[in-house]
C-alpha cells in the first residue's frame, strides 16, 4: 500500500485542482481575517466586545465544498481514465487500492485544513488580543474541524470509487456536498427556533408587549434529540456549528467522526469488492 | 506444455445474459495468442476477468500456473501486463510523469530507465508534451509503456490497433513483434481485425457466444484466416 500511496502523493503534488483549492483556501483565510480584525479593532475601539475567532471558524465549510470538488475530480479520473485498472491489474488487492485512495483524500483534507489555519493563523497571531477562546477550547475546536474533514472524506471516497466516469463522480460529490449543507443549516435553523414567541407585536398605537405564545416551529421533544444528533454526528453540521461557534459537544463530535470513518470506509471497501470494473 | 496462461470452463453472467459460457483458453510461453471473435463474442469479458477486473461465475483460470484463487497470485500478477479498453493514461500529465507513477505502483525505484523505455516504444521525444496532446497511435504505444513497466512476461492487449491509423498499425505490428522476439513476451492479443492478426500470431483461439471454438498453430491454418474464420463461424458472406 506505501506503493500506491507513494503514486497518489506524486499525482497529488501535480494536480491543478488541489492547489487551486489550497490556494484559494488560503487567500479567503487571510481576506477574513484582515475583514475581521479590522471589524473587531473597530468595535472594541466603540466599547463593544469583539472576538476574532468567529471569522476563523467560518471558512470550515469552505474546506469541506473544497473536498467536494476535488474528490470527485481526483478519484473519478483515476477511474475514466483507466489508472485504477493499472493498479489492480498489477496485483494489488481492492482493500489497498481502496485505502490508499482515502489516504489520499485524507490528505487532501488535512492540506485544506492546513492552508485555511495557516492563512488565517497569519494574521490571528498579531491579532491575538482579540483572541478571547482560550487555548484548550481552541485546540477542541480545532480537533473537531479536522476530525469533521477526516470523516467527510471518507464519505467522499466511497462515492468517488464507486462512480466509474469522471464527471459523474465530480458533480456526485459536489451535490452531497451541497445537500449536507443545506441539510445541516435548515437542522440547525430549525434547533435555534424558540420554545415561544415574544409576544411583542405592532398596533396602530405602535409596539405592544402581549402574552407569549408557543412558537408552532419549535422543536421539542424526541425529534429535537434526533435533529440535534445528526447534527452532531454529520461533518458538514460540524461545520456548521463551527461557523456558529456552537460546538458545546466536541467530545462527541471527535468520537462521532471517528465513527463516521470507520462505518463508511468498511461499507467503502465491501462495496468496491464487489464492483465490476470495466 | 508450458502455458503462461490457461482457463477451463469459465463462465461470467451479466444479469442472466452469459457473456462466457464455459469458455477455455491455453496460451502457451513464447506465443503471440490471437483471440479472434465478432464483436459480443466475450473477448474483452474474458481478459476482464482475466486482469481481475472482475470475477468469473463458474470455472477456473490460472496465470504460470498458479490457480487465480490462490493468494500468490497477486504476486504473479507482477508479470503481467495490460492494456485493456484502451490505454490506461493520465490526460494532464506527460509521458514521463505517467510512467512514473506506474513505476511507484509497482515499487520500482530505478525512474533513470524510463526514458530508455520511452524510446523503446517510440515516444523518446515526447518530452514535456501532455498526454491530452498526443496522437492516438502515441497514447496506443504509451499504454503499451505502461503495461511493460513491470517487465512482464506476459502482455495482455485488447484490440490495440482499434482506432489507430495504417501507420499507427504497422508501428504496433513491429513494437508488438519486437516484444516477442528480442524480448520472449508472451502476448494475448484480441482482435477483429483478421489481416492485422494474421501477420502476428502464431497461435489463434476462435471465440463464439461465449465459448472457444477452437484453438490452433497459425502453421496448421491452411487456408487464409478470414476463411478458416468464415468456415468456423459461419455466415452467408460471399468473399
Amino acid at each position: 500500500m506505501r506503493e500506491l500511496m507513494k503514486a497518489d502523493r506524486y499525482r497529488l503534488k501535480r494536480d491543478k485542482v488541489f492547489w487551486v483549492c489550497l490556494l484559494a483556501l488560503l487567500c479567503v483565510a487571510v481576506a477574513m481575517m484582515y475583514t475581521g480584525s479590522g471589524q473587531c479593532r473597530a468595535l472594541v475601539k466603540e466599547g463593544y466586545s469583539a472576538n476574532l475567532e468567529q471569522f476563523c471558524f467560518r471558512l470550515s465549510l469552505a474546506v469541506e465544498l473544497c473536498m467536494g470538488v476535488f474528490t470527485g475530480l481526483f478519484l473519478g479520473t483515476d477511474h475514466s481514465e483507466g489508472a485504477l485498472r493499472n493498479r489492480l491489474m498489477v496485483g494489488h488487492s481492492r482493500e489497498k487500492v481502496y485505502l490508499a485512495a482515502l489516504c489520499l483524500t485524507m490528505t487532501a483534507a488535512l492540506c485544506f485544513t492546513a492552508a485555511w489555519l495557516v492563512g488565517g493563523g497569519a494574521l490571528a497571531l498579531p491579532n491575538r488580543d482579540l483572541w478571547q477562546m482560550g487555548g484548550g477550547q481552541t485546540a477542541l475546536f480545532l480537533l473537531v474541524a479536522i476530525s469533521s474533514a477526516l470523516s467527510l472524506a471518507s464519505i467522499l471516497t466511497v462515492v468517488g470509487m464507486l462512480t466509474e466516469k469522471k464527471s459523474a463522480a465530480a458533480v456526485s460529490t459536489i451535490l452531497l456536498v451541497l445537500f449536507l449543507i443545506l441539510l445541516s443549516t435548515w437542522l440547525h435553523s430549525r434547533l435555534q427556533e424558540p420554545e415561544l414567541e415574544t409576544g411583542l407585536i405592532m398596533t396602530a398605537q405602535g409596539m405592544q408587549w402581549g402574552e407569549p405564545t408557543p412558537n408552532p416551529r419549535y422543536v421539542g421533544g424526541a425529534l429535537r434529540q434526533a435533529y440535534t444528533l445528526l447534527l452532531n454526528v454529520l461533518p458538514t453540521g460540524q461545520a456548521v456549528l463551527l461557523t456558529e461557534m456552537a460546538v458545546s459537544r466536541p467530545l462527541l463530535n471527535i468520537g462521532s467522526s471517528a465513527a463516521v470513518t470507520a462505518v463508511t470506509t468498511l461499507l467503502g471497501i465491501f462495496l468496491f469488492r464487489k464492483k465490476e470494473l470495466k | 506444455m508450458g502455458y503462461v496462461l490457461s482457463a477451463e470452463g469459465l463462465v461470467k453472467e451479466y444479469k442472466g445474459f452469459r457473456a462466457l459460457d464455459g469458455l477455455s483458453i491455453h496460451v502457451p510461453r513464447g506465443a503471440i495468442y490471437g483471440l479472434v471473435g465478432k464483436n459480443g463474442a466475450g473477448k474483452t469479458t474474458l481478459i476482464r476477468i482475466l486482469c481481475a477486473l472482475q470475477e468469473p461465475t463458474a470455472g477456473e483460470y490460472a496465470l504460470f500456473g498458479v490457480d487465480s484463487r490462490d493468494r500468490a497470485v497477486t504476486r504473479v500478477r507482477r508479470r503481467v501486463g495490460a492494456v485493456v479498453e484502451g490505454p490506461a493514461v493520465y490526460q494532464e500529465l506527460t509521458g514521463q510523469e505517467t510512467l512514473h507513477i506506474q513505476y511507484q505502483v509497482l515499487g520500482r525505484k530505478d525512474f533513470d530507465t524510463i526514458p530508455v523505455l520511452l524510446e523503446w516504444v517510440g515516444l523518446g521525444n515526447t518530452g514535456k508534451k501532455k498526454v491530452k496532446n498526443f496522437s492516438l497511435g502515441m497514447r496506443q504505444r504509451l499504454g503499451i509503456a505502461v503495461a511493460l513497466a513491470g517487465e512482464p512476461e506476459l502482455l495482455i492487449l485488447d484490440e490495440p490497433v482499434n482506432g489507430l491509423d495504417p501507420q499507427g498499425i504497422i508501428e504496433m505490428r513491429k513494437l508488438l513483434l519486437k516484444l516477442n522476439r528480442e524480448k520472449g513476451v508472451t502476448i494475448l492479443i484480441s482482435s477483429h481485425i483478421l489481416d492485422e492478426l494474421s501477420r502476428l500470431a502464431t497461435h489463434y483461439g476462435f471465440i463464439d457466444s461465449g465459448r472457444m471454438v477452437e484453438e490452433v498453430a497459425a502453421a496448421c491454418v491452411d487456408e487464409s484466416l478470414e476463411q478458416h474464420y468464415m468456415k468456423l463461424i459461419g455466415g452467408n458472406w460471399d468473399a
